[in-house]
């Protein structure tokens, strides 16, 4: 029975499985990340130094790297990834998070902050704190596995919940006309056609559709002021992911941005039973090869 | 008492991520991680607006209301028949994020024509090498376009100015480079999708997005 309760049911039971599958997609989807985005990383080395900006662990620097230290910041991504994964030195986990942070916050400073790493960079930070041994146990660790993906899943919550608060500190309730909304679409798509990029072939008709953009506008409200409630309802978790996941689908479709992280699925994966989808999926290979 | 004031700790620190089962290291450990997490990332909402920081953010992404007037730097390859094309930002700017590269565009059209001509040559040079067909020139040209208009089939521009030309040789752009002052304000975006309005210079609307 599914229900509301003051108890998270991400707390009720043993997740050790789950923090293991999770932190196995982590550094997958970090060890891609360092691959795909490498040349665009390795672009930043060519922009102007007038246009540098620093923000976030940057600020710490007055200056952008040197070559050789960027090119060694860009270059380690993958491997510190990698290394991670096998899970050999949990040390390795700090490392990597402390370098993607710095990369990324460098990458960030040239005038444009992309919100498409956030989350990535915050839940590497998360499993990678918590991973670390307090006693020479392998399983004594300074955070339990259900405390880890606890915080994984708030940090997504929070998330989203800040980006629900902001639409209305910003835009106030103008933005549940859905015209904020559908102006947003038109900008920019057609910034992205001025700049000579690929945008959306739906942007035109979506624009046309001004009841399904206040309708839409009302519903992706709710979903982000309501984020936090899928800590404490199992079912809602799943319902609040999939409608979420969909709402970066219509993004994707109608202004040709990609939130990657949350696309494929990593943003939710803290709210689900990972470890025994995956104890399902091989029990079901073993029947299969079995049979 | 006690046991009363324990049961309270157990459940407050439940509602903290942290598990019956838990040890008095991780038990502390958990308490300080979801108050030091949850803190950290309420932070960026005392940030003044237009402000934003990574990875802790105020999330701005789509939340302002927007005005539907778009000013844009483009930049165009002249071909040799003299047609002209739109870079993509990789060309254009170097960097294939889109939002990037017009950050990257604004702020070298609105720091000085220095900066200008190297943003120019350096598309130049980088279109000359990508295309099969090398560009004899590269413009900066400035466009300001109703967005809500232009999906109701509006497609001409409110405004367009050359800005800079820049070509391998001089006559290519006689006479386009003369000193002129930016129609973009010196303000550059800070953020996500939610970019600082920039004051127009001219024209019937007085602000528009950049």
């Amino acid at each position: 029975m599914s229900q509301l309760s003051l108890r998270p049911y991400l707390l009720r039971e043993e997740r050790s499985g789950d923090l293991a599958v999770f932190r196995v997609l982590l550094a997958v989807y970090g060890a891609l990340f360092g691959v795909v985005r490498l040349d665009y990383l390795l672009g930043f080395r060519h922009q102007p130094a007038t246009s540098f900006q620093p923000i976030g662990l940057a600020r710490l620097w007055d200056h952008f790297p040197s070559n050789g230290i960027w090119l060694t910041l860009c270059l380690s991504l993958t491997p510190l990834a990698l290394v991670w994964l096998w899970g050999r030195w949990p040390v390795v986990g700090l490392l990597y998070a402390g370098v993607l942070t710095l990369t990324l916050s460098f990458s960030n400073a040239f005038g444009m902050i992309l919100h498409t790493e956030n989350l990535l960079c915050l839940h590497v930070i998360i499993v990678a704190i918590g991973s670390q041994r307090v006693s020479r146990s392998a399983a004594s660790t300074l955070f339990t596995p259900a405390t880890t993906l606890y915080l994984c899943a708030w940090a997504t919550a929070l998330a989203y919940l800040i980006s629900g608060t902001a639409k209305l500190r910003l835009g106030g309730f103008a933005f549940l006309s859905g015209d904020t909304l559908q102006t947003h679409i038109a900008v920019d798509n057609l910034r992205k056609i001025l700049l000579g990029d690929s945008s959306s072939p739906l942007a035109e008709f979506a624009l046309r559709q001004d009841a399904l953009a206040g309708t839409a506008a009302v519903v992706v409200l709710a979903l982000e002021l309501a984020a936090p409630l899928a800590l404490w309802w199992r079912r809602g978790a799943l319902v609040w992911s999939a409608l979420m996941w969909l709402f970066h689908l219509g993004v994707l479709a109608l202004m040709a941005i990609a939130f990657v992280y949350p696309l494929v699925g990593m943003a939710f994966a803290p709210f689900l039973p990972l470890g025994a989808w995956v104890r399902r999926l091989s029990v079901r290979r073993r029947d299969l090869a079995r049979s | 008492m006690g046991g009363t004031r324990r049961s309270k700790w157990v459940s407050c620190a439940r509602l903290m991520g942290v598990p019956a089962a838990a040890g008095p290291v991780q038990r502390v450990a958990g308490v300080l991680a979801f108050i030091a997490l949850t803190s950290a990332m309420l932070w960026p909402l005392t940030f003044a607006a237009g402000t934003d920081s990574f990875p802790l953010s105020s999330f701005p992404m789509f939340a302002t209301a927007r005005n539907p007037i778009l000013e844009a730097v483009s930049v165009h390859a002249v071909l040799p028949s003299g047609e002209r094309a739109r870079l993509p930002p990789g060309l254009a700017a170097g960097t294939p994020e889109v939002l990037q590269a017009r950050a990257l565009i604004h702020r070298a059209v609105t720091t000085n024509r220095q900066t200008m001509e190297v943003l120019c040559r350096k598309a130049l040079t980088r279109s000359q090498s990508a295309w099969k067909l090398p560009p004899i020139a590269v413009e900066l040209r400035y466009e300001r376009y109703d967005a809500r208009a232009y999906y109701r089939g509006q497609r001409e521009p409110l405004k367009e100015k050359l800005l800079h030309c820049c070509a391998d040789q001089t006559d290519t752009c006689s006479g386009s480079n003369a000193a002129q002052p930016s129609p973009l304000s010196e303000h550059s975006p800070r953020s996500g999708g939610a970019a600082r309005p920039a004051q127009a210079s001219q024209g019937s609307a007085s602000r528009g997005n950049v």
